[in-house]
């Protein structure tokens, strides 16, 4: 009597797991189907189309051509300065926006209570859309009327008007100034949490050991941030990468090919020069670039959790 | 009462389904009573236009009962995309509005039904000949204008004369111009731009472009062979450098951004279609239309040493598809568009476009008023010439558009820079 039920008792614990596994693949299988196909299909149908002569405005002259958009890529002179400008934009707009970040995040930390609604001010550009962004800074930093120039002029910053825009290094100068002020909100708010996470104990210990502003810094705030600061900025390195609307908005990738990034050639290769083919051979390039950044990432976090 | 409430359920659902499948039947039927035609254009997608063209469409419906017209918006920088895109999935319109390269690509792609399969010859021979030919690929015609729009040189007279030019007399070759526009820049305050040109790195950027390299003397494009890398080209850009240089134009704006300055009294020289009469009317509400007239007069653009002008029409064309089920249906609605005498007067004629077929003149009188498009019709419209249109034509002008950028935002030698256009066109693949 007891060896049944023991044994009932067994197979009700293998029916409870096997219903709780069904119930996790049924809850999960709609968001892997959906993720499948409006993710997982076109990646691998841009992958398999690389491989293939594929312009739009030639349909009859579609054929499979194994390497050739990849051994084009490699002598193409403009994808080589797409991927250096979108380095330097990535590198300065996540270095700028984490420092002034930091800076914000601490200043209004140590600001008393009442000011702390600031927090909500500063996260305002955050918010705003970057195609509305990218059309708010070109107007501010146009060369006609420009508010920007204005400003400059009246305090005796420069002479003349400058072409923000419409010179090679002051271009690429104008957009990371730009995406700067849209993403410092960002690392703003993801450092006031590591702040807020600090305890309390650490600082008056380092209070009563007769630490100074600066040492409380360097050795207590900065290793409780240090997780938060890695995170935040890597996630933000993938997103740069990828970052298309004020880019497209304030320059267009010029002037020339000064501010063309990657995603931004792939946009002109496959709308304005309807070239599918060669444009999945870079997107997928820049997919293994990204697999690879995030591969970095998901490892960094695990080392540190 | 579970039970009870099951049957009810199904019957309301059976009962909803029923009522469902009447109506659809009724909507079927009455699909059945006539053809719907899908019609891709701009026009209804820009505030400015989208009310007469609106109205000109139920006006087509009211006179032709069996056929329904279903517009589809899109933006104008996307239309090409948008018909490429739809016919290579087969789901091509009847008829679309087109621009630029853009009916040439089509029919390059197979996409267009020939003018001669579907619009009737008498309508054919009353097209203006010229603006009727930029729709041609290789002998055959492929769609027809409906709103001609080659590019005139407005000058602003008050302006010229402030500058101590004579204002009844505008330049006439390229090197006229060159000296004109150094002239006019001392005199006139720094806020005054000199002249408007699009410098954009887009395919329209190119055609605004095209003649202004024919007035150099440069012919880029002979047969099959593409050739930037010449004399006359590099005095193009030395001229486009100076010009940047000396602040006679603003680099890198799209040619609409002009428009607004134009509208303010700033701009001495405006290259534009004659359209550009009622845009800058509608951002400038406190000018008139007699007082534009008065400031403004019309002139060919700045020819060659012979004296020939040349000029890019960005005409608004009209195309059937193919692949259309409705193709008569479709041409109606587009010879309608072009004209019938009630879009003549309240769109063509309204917006400021010179008309598109010789018996519009005869027909409204109006046309022949205006000195606008008096001028543009005695001195423009003859002087188009067409662009040799392809499917590497984006993969050609763009490269060279860059290069223009290069020249007037860097200190680069032009040699330099034509040598690397020049790289980059043949090495397409």
């Amino acid at each position: 009597m007891q060896v049944s039920s023991e044994k009932i008792e067994r197979k009700g614990r293998w029916l409870r797991n096997a219903s709780s596994t069904f119930t996790a693949i049924r809850f999960l299988a709609p968001a892997i189907l959906v993720m499948g196909v409006i993710i997982l299909f076109p990646l691998i149908n841009a992958a398999r189309l690389s491989f293939f002569n594929y312009e739009l405005t030639k349909p009859k002259e579609i054929a499979f051509n194994l390497f050739k958009n990849y051994s084009y890529m490699v002598k193409d002179k403009i994808f080589w300065q797409a991927l250096k400008n979108t380095v330097v934009f990535t590198f300065f707009t996540v270095v700028s926006g984490l420092f002034l970040g930091l800076i914000l995040a601490l200043v209004i930390y140590e600001l008393p209570r009442r000011f702390h609604g600031l927090r909500g001010v500063f996260l305002v550009p955050w918010v705003i859309p970057g195609i509305v962004i990218g059309y708010l800074f070109m107007y501010m930093f146009d060369v006609e009327i420009g508010v920007l120039n204005y400003v400059l002029q009246q305090i005796g910053v420069i002479k003349e008007f400058l072409p923000w825009l419409m010179r090679n290094n002051l271009a690429m100068f104008a957009i990371i100034i730009t995406h700067v002020w849209n993403q410092t909100p960002f690392y703003m708010l993801m450092i006031t949490a590591g702040l807020m996470a600090i305890p309390e104990e650490a600082r008056e210990a380092s209070y009563l050991e007769g630490a100074n502003r600066w040492q409380e810094f360097r050795y207590i705030t900065f290793p409780y941030l240090q997780e938060i600061i890695v995170i935040s900025s890597l996630l933000m390195v993938i997103r740069n990468f990828n970052f298309f609307p004020i880019i497209f908005t304030m320059t267009g990738g010029g002037p020339a090919y000064a501010t063309t990034t990657a995603v931004l050639y792939i946009y002109r290769l496959a709308f304005e020069r309807f070239d599918i083919g060669y444009a999945s051979a870079v997107g997928t390039f820049w997919v293994i670039i990204l697999i690879i950044v995030s591969a970095l990432y998901i490892r960094t976090l695990k080392e540190r959790f | 009462m579970r039970t009870r409430a099951i049957i009810v359920l199904i019957f309301a659902t059976l009962l909803l389904l029923n009522v469902t499948t009447v109506f659809a039947g009724g909507g079927q039927e009455g699909a059945a009573e006539g053809v719907t035609i899908e019609f891709v254009n701009w026009v209804t997608a820009e505030e400015s236009t989208r009310t007469p063209v609106d109205d000109i469409i139920d006006n087509f419906e009211s006179e032709n009962p069996g056929i329904n017209v279903k517009p589809v918006p899109v933006g104008f920088s996307d239309i090409l995309n948008q018909l490429i895109v739809m016919y290579n999935a087969g789901d091509s319109p009847d008829l679309a509005q087109a621009a630029g390269p853009n009916i040439s690509i089509l029919a390059l792609m197979g996409a267009l039904a020939s003018a001669d399969e579907v619009f009737p010859n008498d309508f054919q021979e009353d097209l203006v000949q010229s603006a009727y030919d930029l729709t041609m690929l290789e002998g055959t015609h492929y769609g027809i204008p409906w709103a001609p729009g080659p590019d005139g040189l407005f000058y602003n007279k008050d302006l010229m004369a402030q500058a101590g030019l004579d204002p009844n007399d505008p330049p006439e070759t390229i090197y006229e111009f060159q000296d004109v526009i150094a002239k006019a820049r001392g005199p006139l305050p720094s806020e005054i731009v000199v002249f408007g040109f699009d410098t954009t790195v887009r395919m329209f950027g190119f055609e605004m472009t095209y003649p202004f390299l024919r007035a150099f003397g440069a012919t880029p494009f002979k047969g099959d062979k593409v050739n930037f890398n010449t004399s006359e080209v590099k005095e193009y850009m030395q001229w486009m450098r100076t010009s940047v240089e000396n602040k006679y134009t603003l680099p890198g704006k799209k040619i609409g951004e002009f428009r607004p300055i134009a509208a303010q009294g700033r701009l001495v020289f405006m290259i534009d279609p004659s359209f550009v009469k009622g845009i800058v009317l509608s951002i400038n509400d406190e000018l008139t239309e007699e007082e534009f007239n008065k400031s403004w007069g019309v002139a060919a653009l700045p020819g060659d040493r012979q004296g020939n002008h040349y000029t890019y029409a960005s005409d608004h064309q009209l195309a059937v598809f193919e692949a259309s089920e409705h193709k008569d249906a479709a041409a109606k609605l587009a010879m309608h568009l072009c004209n019938s005498d009630y879009a003549l007067r309240n769109y063509l004629l309204k917006i400021g476009y010179t008309p598109a077929t010789k018996s519009a003149l005869d027909r409204i009188p109006e046309f022949r008023q205006d000195p606008i498009l008096k001028a543009f019709v005695q001195n423009v419209n003859d002087t188009v010439v067409k662009i040799p249109y392809g499917p590497d034509y984006g993969d050609i002008v763009i490269p060279f558009m860059a290069g223009v950028q290069e020249v007037i935002t860097t200190n680069k030698s032009i040699d330099d820079v034509l040598a690397g256009v020049q790289e980059q066109i043949e090495n397409i693949k």
